[in-house]
């Protein structure tokens, strides 16, 4: 047995006091800030829901397109989707794409200038190193409790859990990328006079975008991995279905909305995966 | 399992002679040491250690802890918990991998529960206590609402329990994801006609809806909410049940459908929790079977117990610590006397 010098009640008391603290005085003022946040999730899931699917089939098919110029993948990614509205899960894949949506454009604006910030100065890039490590592995329920007591259930508490669990990779490979770009053509931009802006807009993150298009594609498949945690915290979508099948020992209802939580992934891959592999096309 | 206990064999004859060999090895060991210590060397009546099914509900854990104690002290057996959920524990204890699911919540698995029972390799033995479900709102809310008596009243008052996520409607905080409680709350909320003003809001997982629950409590806003008793949230709340038209069997019967047509408001009728143990542990261990069967706590000192939990912020293990010393007169009548001695001895 390792001698106890401290008891672990007498660390674990003052957390959970600075916790309830917490909740008494500055809930209030948490909810009415974030309260913008809550209402733009809540218009992305009318938005999702109450469009009609084929607009919607017709606008991932659009994308697909402008990712790829090839008709045939437009139409395969059209029908994967098609197909979850086929086995009654449309409303649920709609619930989720919502979510997922709003939280993987929350990390790619949070988490390009902190990979920016973290290529640029090295104490940013020690500081942050941790924080992300922490991010990826601390379980999620030991901050979702906190939040829910802070947000309440729903939509903002899934927010935020998402984004945290999903933001470290994009984070890292813009990191990477960024510096990754060769010194010499770094060298060649600044002997022709470009400010420390121009370089960075103008050679680093384009020569850095595919890493950066790899980093968006993981943070994606990092947040739709979140789904069934986020149904935990009273999120409708297909985590719930999952949920409630594991939880009924439904076993069917459970893999049907697990698959469709794989056909939401594998459209989110492919067309960021295209993306990037434009880009890269580009860039060569 | 079985085929490993010796006690299982089929025939009298080698079982008494087992018996005797065992009876004659034990003579012959406690030959020299004092009478006391024969005492403590009391042997299991299995094997291997006892399993536990430890659904993650506080009175489960809680009581889960004191049965292991009186297990281990007044039986000399081991014993493990295999953390599991409900359903999930049902089917353990079916095939044999668990030996006791210790509180079995009937009208949350009635359903389920028939089917396994009808098997043969399920008993339930022993009533725990009545547990009871309802819906609450917390005492200051009745205290602001004077006139909110009954759930059939709740559209008048949306406005007072308005939902962030949809503002034109109140939020009435369900049961989690997938439990046997939320089908008939949903078919209660349905045959209420709350749909209009209410969303039935579902919390996912008990852990998230206690920490809502709480944290609503604690700031004092007007919520109204699905809970079940003995919990430690309504064990250490003030809380007022809101009305519900009388219990009526067969109404109750569709609400616990989720296909239930036309549901018809019921009150929730009193839950009986029980403990279940596997066709095999019985014939195992019918010593350990006949204690098991005998547990059982009324409702106030379940409620104590969760209150000390809550207040002490205890384990589990330090709450049934608490339970054995302090409601000695409870669980000394589930033992015989000399079992319940070597308990004392242990405190």
């Amino acid at each position: 047995m390792f001698p106890e010098l401290i008891s672990a009640r007498d660390l674990q008391r003052p957390i959970d006091a600075f916790v309830n603290g917490l909740v008494m005085e500055y809930s209030d003022v948490l909810r009415a800030l974030t309260q913008p946040l809550l209402d733009l999730l809540i218009w992305a899931d009318n938005l999702l829901r109450q469009s009609p699917w084929w607009a919607i089939i017709l606008v991932v098919m659009g994308v697909a397109w402008v990712a790829s110029r090839k008709l045939r993948f437009s139409v395969a990614m059209g029908a994967l989707l098609g197909a979850l509205g086929a086995i009654g899960l449309w409303e649920a894949s709609m619930q989720t794409l919502s979510l997922m949506l709003v939280a993987v454009a929350f990390s790619v604006l949070l988490g390009i200038p902190v990979g920016i910030a973290m290529a640029s100065f090295r104490w940013v890039r020690s500081a942050m190193l941790p924080v992300l490590d922490v991010m990826q592995t601390m379980p999620s329920f030991v901050y979702l409790i906190p939040v829910v007591m802070l947000f309440n259930l729903g939509k903002l508490a899934a927010l935020f859990a998402t984004v945290i669990y999903a933001v470290p990779p994009v984070i890292r490979l813009t990191d990477l990328g960024i510096r990754l770009v060769d010194p010499e053509v770094l060298e060649a931009s600044r002997a022709f006079g470009a400010s420390r802006t121009r370089q960075l807009f103008g050679v680093q993150l384009p020569l850095a975008l595919p890493n950066i298009m790899a980093g968006i594609n993981q943070t994606t498949m990092m947040a739709l991995a979140m789904v069934v945690i986020a149904s935990m915290i009273g999120v409708r979508g297909l985590g719930y279905e999952v949920l409630q099948g594991i939880n009924r020992l439904q076993v069917g209802r459970g893999l049907l909305a697990g698959l469709g939580i794989v056909v939401l992934a594998i459209i989110f891959d492919r067309i960021t995966q295209k993306f990037g592999q434009r880009q890269q096309m580009r860039g060569a | 399992m079985s085929k490993s206990n010796p006690s299982n064999s089929p025939s009298r004859l080698t079982r008494s002679a087992l018996g005797l060999a065992f009876a004659a090895t034990l003579a012959g060991l406690s030959m020299a040491p004092a009478a006391a210590q024969a005492a403590d060397a009391v042997q299991c009546e299995l094997d291997r250690p006892m399993r536990f099914g430890g659904m993650n509900w506080e009175s489960n854990l809680v009581l889960v802890e004191v049965e292991r104690f009186i297990v281990e002290h007044g039986y000399g057996c081991d014993s493990e918990v295999l953390p599991t959920e409900t359903l999930p524990a049902l089917a353990a204890l079916e095939r044999g991998d668990l030996d006791i699911n210790t509180e079995v919540w009937l009208n949350s698995v009635l359903e389920p529960w028939n089917q396994a029972e009808a098997t043969g390799k399920v008993k339930r033995i022993g009533d725990i206590y009545m547990g009871g479900e309802a819906w609450f709102i917390p005492k200051y809310t009745a205290e602001r609402l004077p006139d909110l008596k009954k759930a059939a009243d709740l559209p008048k008052y949306w406005e007072d329990f308005k939902d962030p996520e949809m503002p034109s409607k109140g939020r009435f905080y369900g049961c989690p994801a997938g439990w046997g409680c939320e089908i008939v709350s949903t078919n209660l909320f349905k045959a209420l006609g709350l749909g209009d003003t209410f969303t039935l809001f579902s919390p996912g997982t008990g852990a998230t809806q206690k920490a809502a629950l709480t944290a609503a409590y604690n700031r004092g806003e007007n919520i109204v909410f699905y809970y079940w008793y003995p919990t430690p949230v309504v064990g250490s709340m003030d809380l007022v049940k809101l009305e519900l038209p009388p219990y009526d069997a067969d109404k109750q019967k569709c609400l616990t459908d989720p296909d239930c047509t036309d549901p018809q408001a019921s009150d929730y009728p009193e839950n009986p929790v029980f403990t279940a143990v596997s066709a095999g542990f019985i014939e195992a261990a019918p010593k350990l079977t006949e204690f098991l069967s005998k547990v059982s706590v009324p409702l106030d000192d379940m409620g104590a117990a969760m209150a000390y939990m809550d207040e002490h912020e205890a384990e589990p293990d330090e709450t049934a610590d608490w339970f054995l010393k302090n409601k000695q007169d409870v669980w000394t009548q589930w033992l015989p006397a000399d079992v319940s001695e070597r308990v004392k001895a242990a405190l």
